[in-house]
């Protein structure tokens, strides 16, 4: 028993129910002959890269299938004769096929050149290294905030300090305020007071007392 | 660099890709030209192993109508 690949073309005029009927036909014939399907993936409608029985479009159908190698050229005989298929091809395949859920149709979304899968590849490969480096930069980023709370405790302390030296700075101005005051009174009691030489030296004696 | 050619790389070993499939018509028209000629490997610088499996794909989408044997030039 081999793994086989079979791609066949079917008229495009067929519906859908037609269609249908077409690869039921195929399915039967190739249980008949004792294979045994694998995978049924209907391509719809495509355009044909060159003129097939005068027809511009096909509906292409993939079958895998695992049978003896004895009946594929039966199989394709009988393949051959159908009027509403206008090309098949069977490949052997070496392996049993990956099959998958997902239709293999070429034309999908799903199926991107090779330039654009490596980059896709380039990024999963360099993405855990993005990762790590964001956590080290999460870790920066919490040392930093950190280091901006403690900034800031500091500052508010700094900040209260300063109140503190300011407070003092204002205690300060008021009593060299004062002392100017004090000064100027003096000097003006000098200045008016200078003839009772006698009453000024009490007054700055009591002053300075 | 006049008489140095650069070394030219195989794109299926770079891309690690195991099977070069037929039903995969869109990549298999990077091998080809205008024409629907299959590119020499002298040209394109594949690979012995991947050209071998290059040319059959293109033989076999060929057979299923997902490309072309010739594209008119002229006409198109």
């Amino acid at each position: 028993m081999r793994y086989y690949e079979m791609l066949f073309i079917v008229h495009p005029n067929y519906e859908q129910e037609r269609l249908d009927a077409v690869i039921s036909s195929i399915h039967k014939e190739i249980t008949a002959k004792g294979g045994t399907l694998l995978k049924t993936d209907n391509w719809g409608k495509r355009k044909l890269a060159y003129l097939i029985n005068k027809q511009r479009y096909g509906s292409f159908i993939l079958l895998y299938f695992e049978t003896d190698p004895a009946m594929i050229q039966g199989l394709q005989e009988w393949m051959e004769i159908q009027a509403q298929v206008l090309h098949q091809m069977i490949i052997r395949l070496e392996e049993k096929p990956e099959l998958s859920e997902v239709s293999e149709n070429p034309d999908s979304a799903s199926s991107a050149p090779y330039k654009k899968a490596d980059r896709r590849e380039e990024r999963y490969v360099k993405a855990p290294v993005k990762e790590v480096k964001k956590e080290t930069v999460v870790k920066e980023a919490v040392i930093a905030k950190e280091a901006v709370i403690a900034k800031e405790a500091v500052a508010k302390e700094a900040v209260a300090k300063e109140a503190v030296v300011e407070e003092a700075v204002v205690e300060e101005a008021v009593v060299a305020k004062e002392a100017v005051v004090e000064e100027a009174v003096v000097e003006e009691e000098v200045a008016v007071v200078a003839e009772e030489d006698l009453v000024v030296e009490k007054t700055t004696e009591e002053k300075g007392e | 660099m006049a008489f140095t050619s650069r070394k030219k790389i195989c794109k299926y070993c770079e891309n690690r890709k195991n099977t070069i499939d037929y039903k995969d018509y869109k990549n298999l028209k990077r091998a080809i030209t205008e024409q629907g000629k299959i590119i020499p490997r002298r040209v394109t610088g594949t690979c012995a192993k991947h050209q071998r499996e290059l040319v059959q794909a293109i033989k076999r989408a060929r057979n299923v109508a997902l490309l072309p044997y010739s594209y008119d030039v002229k006409n198109s």
